[in-house]
């Protein structure tokens, strides 16, 4: 019920709101709206990722935030698979000269598992139960952050 | 004492039906709190039902749901109201958590509830928004706040890379949401006004 002044009462602003079951204008500057956003978003990470293209590839693999290794991926002589030990079993990540993968989880997911080959710098793969994130990582510049996360 | 309290309060109730424009389906609370609790139930069963249909494994983008349980919050607040919503979007994630959740999935579920669910209380009192931009909207928020989750989880920043993907997918599974909730909230409405009278 409006009070004196004319404003609307809380229990009446939760009330429910008026129904329009067509689609109308607002809709679509709404998609346009995030369309917009995701683009900027994409066009941010290609730029990224082109800038840091000539760079040196590195892997990073952090757990809980705290790095477990990082290493250039041109000094892994032959493939090996990489054991991280986790609350509810071990990771096992494949490393090799050219690609990163995670290979195994104990997690039920699975969603690390499936994000597949990393390649790029950029790509990354995240285990959230496990809070474990594997990443390519470019160039020396990330040097000074990798002693800010090491710590 | 309890009893002279409702004879009092009654005509209060009688005077609000009674205003100037008076509300077309003015519900009493009886059927306000049956429709809560009918449409918390639906959520929760329509998230476990989820889960069984599109297990995680065959989805094209990791983490992506279709955000059936949506159906209920859209239909509780366009049928009851935008408190209603709200409470039924947190007790849905708690009730998730008691029943064998792991705290992981309760962050997501309910940063990613309050988040949406307050987008959509807002949106849907615009007056060129329709149902689906409101259902699109708290979608994609749903998963911008999904992504500030994972953030905090798993401190990385490279997270972010993977927010437009997740938030198209969701601003389309909004309005497949939309849609699928239009004929429930209409349905309701008739079975509502059938018990009344």
């Amino acid at each position: 019920m409006p009070t004196k002044d004319g404003r609307l009462e809380a229990s009446e602003r939760m009330r429910r709101p008026p129904r329009r079951f067509r689609f109308l204008p607002g809709d679509l500057v709404i998609i346009a709206m995030i369309l917009i956003f995701c683009v900027v978003f994409w066009v941010g990470i290609f730029l990224q990722g082109k800038y840091s293209e000539k760079k040196e590839r590195y892997v990073r693999i952090t757990q809980d935030g705290n790095l477990v290794l990082e290493i250039k991926l041109s000094l892994i002589r032959e493939p090996v698979d990489y054991l991280i030990y986790g609350k509810d079993g071990n990771i096992v990540v494949h490393l090799s000269s050219d690609e990163v993968y995670i290979k195994e989880s104990p997690c039920e997911d699975q969603i690390c598992v499936k994000t597949g080959v990393l390649k790029k710098v950029g790509d990354g793969a995240v285990c959230l139960p496990n809070r474990v994130v594997v990443q390519i990582i470019g160039g020396e510049e990330d040097a000074g952050e990798v002693d800010a996360v090491a710590k | 004492m309890s009893k002279m309290k409702d004879t009092s309060k009654k005509p209060e109730t009688a005077k609000n039906t009674a205003m100037p424009t008076p509300k077309k389906n003015a519900k009493s609370t009886a059927t306000r709190v049956t429709r809560m609790a009918l449409m918390l139930s639906l959520a929760l069963v329509l998230s476990v039902l989820e889960a069984w249909l599109l297990p995680q494994g065959i989805l094209p983008i990791p983490g992506w749901k279709l955000g059936l349980a949506n159906i209920a919050i859209l239909v509780t607040m366009y049928s009851v109201g935008k408190g209603a919503a709200l409470m039924v979007a947190v007790y849905r994630s708690l009730i998730l958590l008691a029943f064998g959740g792991n705290i992981v999935g309760f962050g997501f579920s309910l940063v990613g509830g309050i988040v949406a669910g307050a987008t959509m209380c807002i949106l849907s009192e615009r007056k060129r928004i329709s149902i689906f931009g409101v259902s699109i909207a708290g979608a994609a928020m749903h998963a911008v706040g999904q992504i500030l989750v994972a953030l905090m989880f798993a401190k990385t920043i490279y997270i972010l890379t993977y927010l437009p993907w997740l938030m198209v997918a969701s601003a389309f599974a909004g309005g497949v949401i939309a849609f699928l909730s239009i004929p429930v909230i209409k349905a309701l409405d008739h079975i509502g006004n059938e018990m009344i009278q």
